[in-house]
């Protein structure tokens, strides 16, 4: 599902921006105490070149120290030594994206040319990997699932990048536009897909993390989620865009084209962050999280689920008061992890 | 209406234990989780595991 919303904003955050922006995010630590991570994304964060990453690190690094997270979410492609010494300087979290292997991988993930980036994208990975210094900082790969290649290949070749966590995510759809590879509602893909996965795990005598499946799965054993989309924990997250203007999460523009955008224009540039964060604006849409389908508030998995992301709840007849597009599949994997989870401890009672 | 909300603010609430936490188990990736929600529900929030990331598909 494509995002056009880069038409209207500048390529690039002005110094300006930058500086507006971390001396905002430093005031809020200040006053909220708790700490909280702030996340490089795009398009792609790396084509701000070494120069401009080091003095929007610089910045926010000063105003928001340790524990504050600063990370970034890559294709890797463009991850030179010169930017990984940015990235060591000030210690900037890293996670990359990659499908798999090459024939996965490549089928989506093209270069302008049309050239698939595999080899790249693990050309990147290896340069963080191999330095010392640099490798505490990859927290992560992070892979879009496709629901018609195999579970235990892309497994084995996300474990071979050597990434201490892997992630998953499905891909964009919702009640009126299916997620790719989906051909019913009622189907259930993905939730095959990740219910061999969940096998594929629990078998595996050295697993990496899997962010996903130990986020559910830490639910179904009465602890909580971590992850956006999971669980009935609620996050505050917040865009700030190239010019300044602040943004409800980007997922939404999954739902439709504005769908992240808040009635009033709200910018860092002109508006105080401590304002914006008590409005009734932030207030609705911090509460938007939360399922309002009469489906997810009687379902007894919802404290697993938590209704799924938002995005993926969206139909222009009623908006966003539906179960997710990935009910089924979420119901499925939920089933399979439970039927898993009993078999694991009865094979070794 | 004013509400003060944090950033990040992560409000987890417990879910209703289904399973036996005392079994024992042969799954490397179940006994970590296992001993996570045993010793504390937010024993690995510092790590870089739990790094918030955003998506990146489109």
């Amino acid at each position: 599902m494509g995002d056009e919303g880069w038409r209207d904003q500048p390529k690039l955050m002005s110094a300006g921006v930058v500086e507006k922006v971390a001396s905002a995010l430093g005031e809020q630590f200040i006053r909220q105490g708790t700490p909280f991570s702030v996340v490089l994304h795009g398009g792609e964060p790396l084509m701000l070149g070494a120069k401009r990453l080091r003095a929007l690190c610089d910045h926010l690094r000063s105003a928001l120290p340790h524990p504050c997270g600063i990370h970034i979410q890559t294709n890797a492609v463009l991850l030179s030594e010169e930017i990984i010494d940015v990235l060591v300087a000030y210690d900037v979290g890293v996670s990359i994206s990659i499908d798999g292997p090459a024939e996965v991988h490549d089928w989506f993930r093209k270069d302008h040319r049309d050239r698939g980036s595999h080899a790249e994208v693990r050309a990147g990975i290896n340069r963080i990997v191999q330095r010392d210094d640099a490798r505490p900082l990859l927290a992560g790969v992070l892979a879009v699932i496709d629901p018609r290649s195999d579970p235990l290949r892309v497994y084995k070749s996300l474990k071979e990048t050597g990434a201490p966590s892997l992630d998953f995510l499905v891909r964009d759809g919702n009640w009126d536009q299916l997620p790719f590879g989906k051909v019913s509602p009622d189907s259930t893909e993905y939730g095959e897909w990740l219910a061999s996965l969940v096998a594929i795990y629990l078998a595996d005598p050295a697993p990496p993390r899997v962010r996903l499946l130990d986020d559910m799965m830490r639910i179904l054993l009465g602890g909580s989620g971590q992850k956006e989309g999971v669980g009935e924990t609620d996050y505050g997250i917040i865009i700030v865009e190239p010019d300044g203007r602040l943004a409800k999460n980007d997922t939404l523009k999954a739902a439709h084209p504005g769908a992240d955008r808040f009635d009033r224009p709200w910018s860092i540039m002109r508006d105080s962050l401590a304002e914006f964060l008590v409005s009734e604006a932030y207030g609705d849409y911090y509460g938007e999280q939360r399922p309002l389908s009469p489906t997810c508030l009687a379902c007894p998995d919802l404290k697993v689920c938590g209704g799924g992301m938002v995005a993926h709840r969206w139909r222009a007849a009623n908006g966003f008061a539906n179960p997710t597009i990935f009910c089924a599949d979420q119901r499925l994997l939920i089933e399979k992890m439970r039927g898993a989870l009993q078999r694991e401890q009865a094979k070794a009672a | 209406m004013k509400r003060a909300w944090k950033i990040a603010d992560h409000t987890a609430r417990r879910a209703v234990e289904e399973f036996d936490l005392a079994a024992p188990t042969g799954s490397v990736a179940l006994r970590r989780l296992i001993e996570e929600v045993t010793n504390s529900a937010e024993s690995c929030v510092s790590s870089a595991y739990n790094r918030t990331y955003h998506r990146h598909n489109r």
